[in-house]
């Protein structure tokens, strides 16, 4: 079964020097979006946008949502102000959801503390979300939180917005959970869905980090599974690449082709 | 059989260790608590890496300054009594001996009853061991057992233990493990919070946490419903360099758990029961010492 879903890219591994030098290189390969960070200048990836046809369709705000949870009022306030300027930026470009991380949990800040601190600042972009149509979307990262897909859905309902859903990593969960649990718990909270590798042999022998040192497709995903879960949660939306493995001697250009291939054939599970 | 055979059987050099067993066991004297913390130490059975009967090894076990040991359950009940009277060791608790291979969330409902009766009998040898806890695994998420099903089977399971703890005065604490369930400390207080039973608690083990938390917070998370600890290390910096399970090759006090916060975040809920080894290295009587040393040194951090 092939599925026609969108391809994406996240934009800090793609080739290329200028923006448009970037959709270039996505639209060559086969990409039909990119996945900015917020902050860059938005003129100049929109020119490069309606120059090729690539799309964006998510901008990441994580540099600034993860500091939600600090000890700090005033750090918490720049950081729903960034939450903020990332959901304008989404608007600007056309993008439906901002990716955010739930801050993090750490030795300074404590998994209850994090949990609290973190609802009270998404909740202050929320009604703005509202407002732009464009989505709050947690990616579940390697912070230490949100480490059970039950509370995962039980965060997000606890908004009570359709403008907060999930962004599902799928190769961030393998390290101490299953993919296709996580996106039949999570269901239609699901607005993004990343798509990476890992490999649980590798993180045996040589730590967590060097799971991800994996091809996609030779790794621990279940993939057919994984798609049929997305396929039973009605899920038709993209899938985006952050690539974690990068193998020597492979130009930049050759690599992007490759992947995209390799997204095609998990699509077509 | 004498402790001749038994030293013989422990595969040290007789004379050593014969010698070395008695003065073992009056340095390990001089050695015992530390003054402010009333808590008493345990080794888990299973981590007594010596050869020989359950007398010889709670022997050991005494010799090298513990209080007590922590029982796997579905063992000879009489032997391990005469053994504990004989030698003087408390048996503060129980752990299950069928909970990894007959989980409470196993698919087959008739694998679920076997775990629930294993730890029924768990809960009824704890009573005549006098013990206050039997430590449950709860089950287990796999690729065949989502986490949602894990949550609602074992709770469904474990509340048809409750009665009997609650009849029997021992409570069932469930123990953080790698299990990859209830992986957050606010969703492990939330899960004992829905037996609405004081007879269900938590076994608090340290270094099970460090892989992705910190022990003290979860100690303060938990609070009052931890029922015991487990002295467990864990080194971030092997799970690292070497691999995930390498992380627990590591002494107590030369990993990545923070000891002094621990005992602190212990002291601020109240802690007043028993801190339990599991750690390797007690397959030899110095090594028994050794561990017993160094909680203590924990134990005054």
């Amino acid at each position: 079964m092939k599925r026609n879903w969108k391809k994406g890219f996240w934009y800090g591994s793609v080739p290329g020097r200028e923006p448009l030098d970037k959709f270039k290189a996505l639209k060559d390969a086969g990409f039909h979006g990119i996945e900015p960070p917020m902050d860059l200048d938005v003129e100049t990836l929109l020119r490069a946008r309606d120059a090729t046809g690539v799309l964006i369709h998510s901008v990441v705000c994580a540099s600034k949502s993860r500091h939600l949870a600090s000890a700090s009022a005033a750090d918490r306030l720049a950081a729903v102000e960034g939450v903020k300027q990332a959901l304008r930026e989404a608007k600007q470009y056309g993008a439906h959801s901002v990716l955010a991380v739930a801050g993090g949990v750490n030795e300074a800040t404590t998994y209850a503390e994090n949990y609290a601190r973190t609802q009270e600042g998404f909740r202050q972009a929320v009604p703005l979300a509202e407002e732009l149509g464009v989505k709050i979307a947690f990616e579940n990262v390697w912070n230490n939180f949100l480490l059970s897909p039950l509370e995962a859905a039980r965060y997000v309902d606890e908004f009570n917005s359709p403008a907060v859903g999930w962004q599902f990593d799928v190769g961030n969960v393998v390290a101490f959970g299953w993919p296709e649990h996580w996106i039949r718990i999570l269901g239609p909270r699901i607005v993004h869905v990343h798509i990476k590798e890992f490999s649980r042999k590798k993180m045996a022998a040589g730590g967590p980090y060097a799971g991800f040192n994996v091809e996609f497709l030779e790794g621990d995903n279940d993939w057919p599974a994984v798609m049929k879960a997305l396929d039973d949660i009605g899920y038709s939306g993209w899938v985006t690449v952050e690539p974690a493995y990068e193998p020597k001697g492979v130009s930049p250009e050759a690599r992007l082709r490759v992947i995209s291939e390799k997204l095609d054939q998990i699509l077509a599970l | 059989m004498t402790r001749r055979q038994f030293l013989h059987r422990g595969g040290c050099g007789l004379a050593a260790a014969t010698l070395g067993f008695a003065s073992l066991s009056a340095r390990a004297q001089a050695a015992t608590k530390p003054a402010g913390r009333p808590l008493k130490k345990g080794i888990m059975w299973a981590t007594i890496g010596l050869k020989g009967s359950v007398l010889e090894k709670m022997k050991a076990v005494k010799a090298a300054g513990f209080d007590g040991v922590e029982m796997m359950s579905h063992m000879n009940v009489e032997e391990v009594l005469r053994a504990r009277d004989e030698v003087g060791l408390e048996i503060p608790s129980v752990c299950g001996a069928h909970h990894w291979s007959k989980p409470l969330t196993d698919p087959d409902p008739k694998v679920r009853a076997e775990g629930l009766a294993a730890l029924e009998q768990c809960l009824r040898e704890a009573k005549r061991y006098g013990a206050t806890s039997v430590l449950l695994v709860p089950g287990t998420v796999k690729k065949e057992v989502t986490y949602a099903e894990a949550y609602a089977r074992s709770q469904t399971e474990i509340r048809k233990a409750v009665p009997l703890a609650e009849e029997l005065g021992v409570q069932i604490a469930l123990e953080n493990v790698w299990n990859h369930f209830l992986l957050s400390p606010l969703e492990a207080a939330r899960y004992v919070d829905e037996f609405q039973s004081a007879a269900v608690a938590w076994h608090f083990d340290c270094g099970n946490i460090l892989n992705y938390g910190w022990p003290e917070q979860w100690i303060r998370i938990l609070g009052k419903r931890i029922a015991k600890v487990h002295i467990k290390e864990f080194s971030r910096k092997k799970r690292d360099s070497e691999g995930l399970w390498k992380g627990f090759q590591v002494s107590l006090r030369e990993g990545d758990n923070d000891w002094p916060a621990i005992m602190k975040a212990l002291d601020e809920i109240g802690y007043r029961d028993w801190v339990i080894t599991e750690q390797g290295g007690g397959d030899t009587p110095e090594g028994l010492q050794d561990l017993a040393q160094r909680v203590d040194q924990i134990l005054a951090s």
